[in-house]
């Protein structure tokens, strides 16, 4: 098995902060989609999403910073969390042998709000100049390279749902090549007031919860006769009356090492990483996923995609059905409890998986009451899975649980990670 | 690309005044913008480039004969992406066609409907060394997963808002672009896309398609120093040379020729030098070495992969383009690096250095097809 140890995670998301708040959380079946408390929202617009509150960044830095955007700060927290956990002792390590891999899809958004609003309002001549460096895509990366003098292997996707996970694939793959050591990877997602605004705006949000309109009154407020007026707003993975997605944010960092890196450390892994598989379609990464695994083995349970938009949830359980012969393992949806968080996505999912493998409850979905399609496994309680908490016990041994995380963007792009205790 | 080839081998300027947007109220009022190339409204002019330039490299790899669409990955690289769309959002014009049409993956998404690719898609991002890091990235994909080629873009538009930033990073000259000239003061952004089909050698050659070079290695990293300085010694562009040539399994004896990320700035000329030097030691002098940079100007997220497609060229056609500008000589900038005129010069391996702001720098190393062991 082509493996890579998973040492250190760093979750930061709306349900918890540190992989042990983190994992009770999950344990606990806790949900993290609540009412905007982070900024203003729109009269007519959604009122829920997955936010982290109350993180006071000062706390994980180890300098003192000028300016932080809130993916950065995200990211930063969630590097420190994965560090600290991981035990690393940055000093004793060869600084170009550890690498930093990220994902983001819209960065440091409320920043390039911010300079086009300057922009805007007093012309070219008067934009800050300082803050410009923080728009650019990258800078989140930049920021936690020079703060945790990473000097080896580096690389940043952006601008897809699968970007935090395949920050991950790649740092995967790039241990295995042996062209680093450890490399911290991840993703990070920040809301911002502009963002949500225009996610608002574009039809793809489980809408505000509107009165029935009373009889006779308003026949020509088009807007609330055309909307479906009993739906709830909120996230329903897979169920029948899911009508659009919540949106969240978070960020996970993990610490990755190669076993002979595991070894040298005496390190303790939490969990293995055992594939990744990146495609153009959910079938065809679930499917290259499976084919790791020997005939007749099936992963104990999918952390899946689904979001509760209408078709994405319905071409991913299209997928699932065709792999998985008609009845597909338990399956779970991790952006019911932690929102739509983007390209952390996939990096919080797999956090949330590496809690299952510590403690083998597999999280429900919340929001959804029932499955909208058959054979499909949908975990609406928790769900226990056998063969957990050996990790730590057989450091190198066979592996008895393995758990598939996937990843979809709507433009066609889709990763699955096979993670095992 | 036979015109870009043209352009670089006689030394042709592209520094013009801006015509994309009004420029009275800048102080930056020239810079490199594609020239001849009907844009229409929509989509983003960046995605326009994008999508032009992949299809041209499309072509050429006659990459349509790939029956399994399945197996050709798209991955493209850029500073800012569709940024007069997000500027557009930004402004509250705001839909859900609008919103796809912003982000950052769009690019990707864009080529890969214009050439039929059902492979995996990604987008990369580390500032003005996008481009290589995504021909690296390319690279490793080949190596590690079953995709048979990956179509690789690097692209950028001149739009109002990064013009604005750019500017007031004080990094741009509103004189001349001279790398590694004495009189040096600022580099000069531009635009434009460069597009490379990275394929399995033995597939290529099964199918009897052309090879024009072969990526050997790459190496990408962060200097981890200062978010908007080079380290002043080159340290990290220095291990990125070394991470490439490593990878590459290449000595820097065996390297004939760098394409230089030379920008022109105050700091990066001498930085690189420096670095150069730190790897090649007295050969160093021996080694010549260009800048593109001096006509196109720094065309951001597509710049390192235009270079990489010059760097092509001149292995292919043993012509070394010229830096030009390049007059009044500098005692920290004392290298070879082919003043004002192409030079004929036999190269069979070449590296090709691109730095960015944040401090990653990103260098791959090329080889001439019938020289190298038949690879990628």
């Amino acid at each position: 098995m082509r493996r890579v140890a998973i040492t250190g995670v760093g979750p930061v998301t709306a349900i918890g902060v540190g992989r042990k708040a983190f994992e009770k959380a999950v344990r606990a079946g806790e949900c993290g989609i609540a009412e905007i408390t982070g900024f203003e929202v729109a009269d007519e617009g959604p009122l829920l999403a997955a936010e982290v509150v109350d993180l006071d960044v000062r706390q994980y830095l180890h300098s003192t910073k000028s300016y932080l955007d809130r993916n950065t700060e995200l990211a930063l927290v969630a590097c420190e969390l994965a560090v600290h956990d991981a035990g690393l002792q940055l000093e004793k390590l060869e600084r170009h042998r550890l690498g930093l891999c990220l994902g983001t899809e819209w960065a440091n958004f409320h920043t390039l709000a911010a300079f086009h609003h300057v922009l805007a309002q007093k012309g070219p001549r008067l934009v800050p100049p300082f803050l410009f460096p923080h728009t650019y895509p990258n800078t989140t990366n930049s920021i936690l390279s020079i703060e945790y003098g990473i000097q080896g292997l580096n690389l940043n996707f952006n601008g897809f749902h699968t970007s935090g996970a395949e920050a991950i694939a790649y740092a995967y793959e790039a241990i295995l090549a042996g062209r680093a050591d450890i490399v911290i990877a991840g993703g990070a997602e920040a809301l911002c007031k502009e963002l949500f605004d225009v996610y608002a705006a574009s039809g793809l949000l489980s809408p505000r919860e509107k009165a029935q309109p009373v009889q006779g009154t308003a026949p020509n407020n088009t807007m609330a006769l055309s909307h479906d007026n009993t739906l709830a707003e909120g996230c329903r993975p897979f169920a029948p009356d899911r009508n659009g997605f919540v949106l969240g944010e978070g960020a996970a960092l993990f610490v990755l090492e190669s076993e002979a890196s595991v070894r040298k450390r005496g390190a303790l892994p939490l969990a293995w990483l055992a594939g990744a598989f990146r495609a153009g379609t959910d079938l065809a990464a679930l499917r290259a996923a499976l084919g790791l695994l020997p005939r007749e083995t099936r992963p104990q349970a999918i952390f899946a995609a689904a979001a509760g938009s209408i078709a994405g949830d319905e071409c991913e359980a299209k997928a699932l059905l065709n792999v998985f012969a008609g009845h597909t393992p338990p399956v779970t949806a991790v952006k019911s409890f932690c929102g739509e968080t983007l390209a952390a996505a996939g990096p919080i999912a797999l956090a949330a998986a590496v809690a299952t493998l510590a403690h083998g409850q597999v999280p429900p979905t919340h929001g959804s009451s029932t499955c909208a399609f058959s054979g499909l496994d949908l975990c609406l309680t928790a769900r226990s899975i056998a063969g957990n908490g050996e990790a730590r016990r057989h450091l190198f041994g066979s592996s008895s649980s393995c758990l598939f995380v996937h990843t979809a963007d709507p433009a066609g792009a889709a990763i699955t990670l096979a993670v095992q205790s | 690309m036979p015109a870009f080839w043209w352009s670089l081998r006689t030394g042709r300027y592209g520094i013009r005044p801006l015509t994309r947007f009004d420029t009275s109220a800048h102080r930056q009022k020239i810079g490199g913008e594609v020239e001849g190339f009907a844009l229409s409204e929509t989509p983003d002019p960046a995605l326009q480039f994008a999508r032009a330039a992949a299809l041209e490299a499309a072509t050429m790899a006659r990459l349509e004969e790939i029956a399994d669409r399945s197996t050709v990955a798209v991955v493209t690289a850029s500073n800012f992406g569709a940024m007069e769309e997000v500027c557009r959002l930004l402004a509250g014009k705001r839909n859900g066609e609008r919103l796809a049409a912003a982000r950052f993956g769009r690019a990707s998404e864009t080529v890969a409907e214009a050439l039929d690719a059902t492979g995996p898609k990604s987008a990369i991002s580390l500032s003005c060394s996008s481009g290589n890091a995504a021909l690296g990235y390319a690279l490793d994909l080949l190596r590690a997963t079953p995709i048979r080629a990956v179509v690789v873009v690097g692209y950028d538009a001149i739009s109002e808002l990064a013009w604005s930033g750019l500017t007031a990073l004080r990094t741009m000259t509103t004189n001349l672009i001279r790398p590694f000239d004495a009189r040096r003061d600022g580099t000069i952004f531009s635009e434009g896309a460069g597009a490379l089909v990275l394929e399995r050698g033995d597939n290529a050659e099964q199918r009897g398609v052309e090879c024009l070079a072969e990526i050997l290695g790459h190496g990408t990293n962060n200097n981890a120093f200062h978010m908007a300085h080079p380290d002043a010694c080159g340290e990290g562009m220095a291990r990125a040379m070394t991470m490439a040539l490593e990878d590459a399994a290449v000595a820097p004896d065996e390297v004939d020729h760098i394409n230089a990320h030379g920008t022109g700035t105050k700091y990066n000329d001498p930085t690189e030098t420096q670095a150069i030097k730190k790897i090649f030691g007295e050969r160093a002098r021996r080694i010549p070495i260009c800048s593109i940079k001096s006509m196109l100007g720094h065309a951001m997220g597509a710049a390192s992969a235009l270079e990489a497609i010059a760097t092509v060229l001149t292995l292919r056609e043993g012509i070394i383009p010229p830096t030009i500008h390049l007059e009044v000589p500098d005692p920290e900038c004392d290298l070879d690096y082919v003043p004002n005129q192409a030079r004929a010069h036999e190269v069979r391996i070449a590296i090709s250095n691109s730095a960015g702001i944040g401090g990653p720098n990103s260098v791959v190393v090329l080889g001439r097809w019938a020289e190298t062991r038949g690879g990628t």
